[in-house]
């Protein structure tokens, strides 16, 4: 019962949260990111809080059981290079498996 | 039957299987009240069912012989917390699908559902088969009803496939009953050719590479309310099924690493959203099977917990898609983009649906995926949990960022199509509220799991290497796409193992129409044309050949003279005009008896 209670008050709340953000969007419509200002402040906040990452990792305690993980900055530079990497595969493999739209069936 | 059924509460699966058949009788609201009272009355039903207290909706099935019993509602934890989830996204399904209209999607839903339960509670093989081709045939009218050429190609498809894994299933089944003289629906593990037919029918369904390639084929060809369906139930109740008769099978553990990495790449490339999403949730469940070949109760806890919160933020993802493509008619990344200025609320629900599949804390993916990481880092899996890692930084740069990226920001396409109708928003809602409670309150869903858990998700060490695994990759993303290094989203189609029967049966049936041809001519001349002539003309011909065999002895003693027929001839025609001489019958008669005195 205590669950159900706890869903209701929560779920309405963030009903609540979205309604408001459509009724101050102006005229139903966003802009946010139009104006380059915001651009760049939205990548400006995104990039400190990567430092602001960076420089936390050394004051946690790791505990790890696979020992690589408990490397300073293991994550980070693992997350880095393995979407770097993706991407330059998934180029490469473009090469082989890329065929036409109407491959299948010719329109 | 029925009395009993009243007595004892119905079968979750019943309820929906012919609760679907009234759909079509109903009209406007008291239609739309009818169909979302089947999962909510099903639910209490489940919810009321003491777990330890066996199996219910037992059916005798054969009176002689050994004892098979149909077991409708074999209900403990590791079903219970399937069946929830899968009577949960009906709900929601229902509701984002409320002004569809279309009673054929209704029905086909609410079928397929029915099945999905029926293989949940199912307790015993032949109860899990019937359901099992109930959900295969039912799923299919759910792409058949986009009314497209296309659909329609892919329905075929997908129905073909999924009859050879329904037939290896059913071969599994006979010979698992044959060998054990037991239809219990339980542990089998991976021995003796049984096993291998059951888990080869039950891979096609979870998707496991290479047998995927339907997945992609047919998902993207979907309506839009039928996608939400599909990405909840055909894998998932796979991934119970696994979860139940293989459980520690270590090919699992490879096959699933494979299944976590490999569809990235190809994400990454596609152009279709909703491709893109098929091929996530292929990734998706590469992290349950992996945790069910891992096998520890950890690894099984976070399977089943995973399962639990990937059904709702992928159905939250696909409903997200299926509302762009509402509105928009398009679902190409190439023709979307920049719809966050008159789509906000759907914006965000896509973006909570990729925070949530990507692990963010906070966000669902987060409680159950660490559980199957965790798991494999405990079992000292070291390769598989880098190619886990990979595969979560993966999972957010095609899933996390690109989706919600191209579709709703990227560049602007000019489109301003309406916000989605508000039936849909309120189904995202949901589906994305639950996304961020199941994060916060976990233990709840701890609480549902199979196993007790002693599992902690948010320690600042996990939450801190997390976020920097999630961010880095974002900040690779952001790198490539200014950099212009990014591959471009281009209208092409990507080759996938279902080339093998989409091309493969063009060369199928020319090899199968000059094998069969020629085996049929062969027979034709050999059997029709001289075989059965030779026939003929022996049977015609009979009696004189044997009277001539058993009289050669005596051929000296009827010489004939010179000018007169030889002795054959003479036979021969006696035998055609029906004039033997008395002495010959005679003689062949009292030779034939004497013979047999003699044999006896």
């Amino acid at each position: 019962m205590k669950l159900i209670y706890t869903l209701l008050a929560s779920g309405t709340v963030f009903f609540i949260l979205c309604w408001l953000l459509v009724r101050y969007s102006r005229e139903n419509t966003l802009t946010f990111f139009d104006r380059p200002k915001n651009v760049k402040g939205f990548l400006l906040v995104f990039y400190l809080s990567l430092v602001a990452l960076l420089i936390y990792d050394f004051f946690v305690h790791k505990h790890d059981h696979i020992h690589m993980g408990n490397a300073p900055e293991f994550y980070a530079v693992y997350g880095f290079v393995s979407c770097v990497a993706l991407i330059f595969i998934a180029k490469v493999l473009r090469l082989a498996i890329k065929r036409n739209e109407d491959y299948y069936e010719k329109k | 039957m029925i009395h009993t059924l009243i007595e004892t509460g119905c079968p979750p699966s019943l309820i929906y299987i012919f609760g679907a058949l009234l759909v079509p009788f109903l009209k406007g609201k008291v239609k739309a009240a009818y169909m979302l009272l089947i999962p909510i009355v099903s639910f209490a039903i489940v919810a009321g069912v003491d777990i330890h207290g066996g199996s219910r909706w037992v059916y005798s099935l054969l009176t002689f012989g050994p004892e098979y019993n149909l077991i409708l509602g074999r209900i403990d934890s590791l079903s219970r917390i399937f069946g929830f989830i899968f009577m949960i996204i009906t709900f929601i399904s229902l509701i984002y699908a409320i002004k569809v209209n279309d009673d054929l999607q209704y029905m086909a839903g609410l079928f397929y559902a029915g099945g999905a339960l029926g293989v949940t509670f199912a307790g015993d093989l032949f109860s899990l088969y019937i359901f099992w081709e109930i959900m295969a045939i039912a799923s299919t009218f759910l792409i058949l009803a986009r009314r497209t050429k296309a659909s329609q190609a892919a329905a075929f498809r997908y129905v073909m496939v999924h009859i050879v894994g329904g037939l290896s299933l059913l071969a599994g089944i006979v010979l698992y009953i044959q060998t054990y003289h037991t239809t219990q629906f339980s542990y089998i593990g991976l021995t003796g050719p049984a096993s291998w037919f059951i888990f080869f029918g039950v891979a096609v369904n979870a998707a496991v590479i290479p047998l995927h390639g339907w997945l992609k084929d047919a998902y993207p060809e979907a309506t839009a309310a039928g996608a939400v369906f599909l990405s909840a139930f055909t894998t998932k109740s796979a991934v119970y099924v696994m979860a139940r008769m293989f459980p520690g099978a270590d090919l699992l553990i490879w096959l699933g690493a494979a299944m976590t990495a490999l569809p990235i790449f190809y994400a990454v490339l596609e152009n279709d959203i909703r491709r893109v999403l098929a091929y996530s949730l292929i990734n998706q469940v590469g992290f349950m099977l992996c945790g069910i070949g891992i096998g520890t109760q950890l690894a099984l806890n976070g399977a089943a917990a995973h399962a639990f919160c990937h059904i709702l933020y992928k159905a939250l993802l696909f409903m997200s898609a299926g509302a762009v493509m509402e509105m928009t008619g398009k679902t190409r990344c190439t023709d979307l983009g920049g719809l966050y200025r008159t789509m906000p609320l759907t914006c965000i629900f896509c973006i909570i649906g990729a925070a949530s599949i990507s692990a963010f804390p906070l966000f669902s993916g987060f409680v159950s995926k660490s559980m199957i990481i965790s798991a494999a880092g405990y079992e000292h899996l070291v390769l598989v949990w880098f190619i886990f890692q990979f595969a979560s930084a993966g999972v957010f740069h095609h899933a996390g960022i690109k989706v919600p990226f191209f579709m709703f920001f990227g560049h602007d396409s000019g489109l301003r199509p309406k916000e989605a109708p508000t039936n849909m928003l309120i189904a995202m809602g949901m589906a994305a509220f639950l996304c961020i409670y199941l994060a916060v309150d976990f233990k709840t869903l701890y609480n549902l799991l199979p196993f007790p858990v002693d599992y902690v998700p948010y320690t600042s060490a996990h939450v801190v290497g997390q976020l920097q695994l999630l961010m880095f990759g974002a900040l690779a993303f952001c790198l490539l796409i200014l950099s212009g290094i990014y591959p471009s989203e281009i209208r092409a189609e990507h080759l996938d193992t279902d080339w093998f029967y989409r091309k493969g049966a063009v060369l199928f049936y020319a090899l199968a129409d000059v094998c069969m041809n020629t085996i049929n001519k062969v027979c034709d001349f050999l059997f029709a044309n001289k075989l059965t002539s030779m026939i003929n003309t022996f049977a015609k011909n009979a009696p004189a050949t044997l009277a001539l065999l058993v009289l050669l002895p005596f051929k000296g003693m009827m010489s004939s003279k010179e000018g007169e027929p030889s002795f054959k001839d003479r036979v021969n025609q006696a035998f055609a005009t029906g004039s033997l001489p008395v002495g010959i019958t005679a003689a062949v008669t009292t030779l034939f008896i004497v013979a047999l005195f003699i044999l006896k």
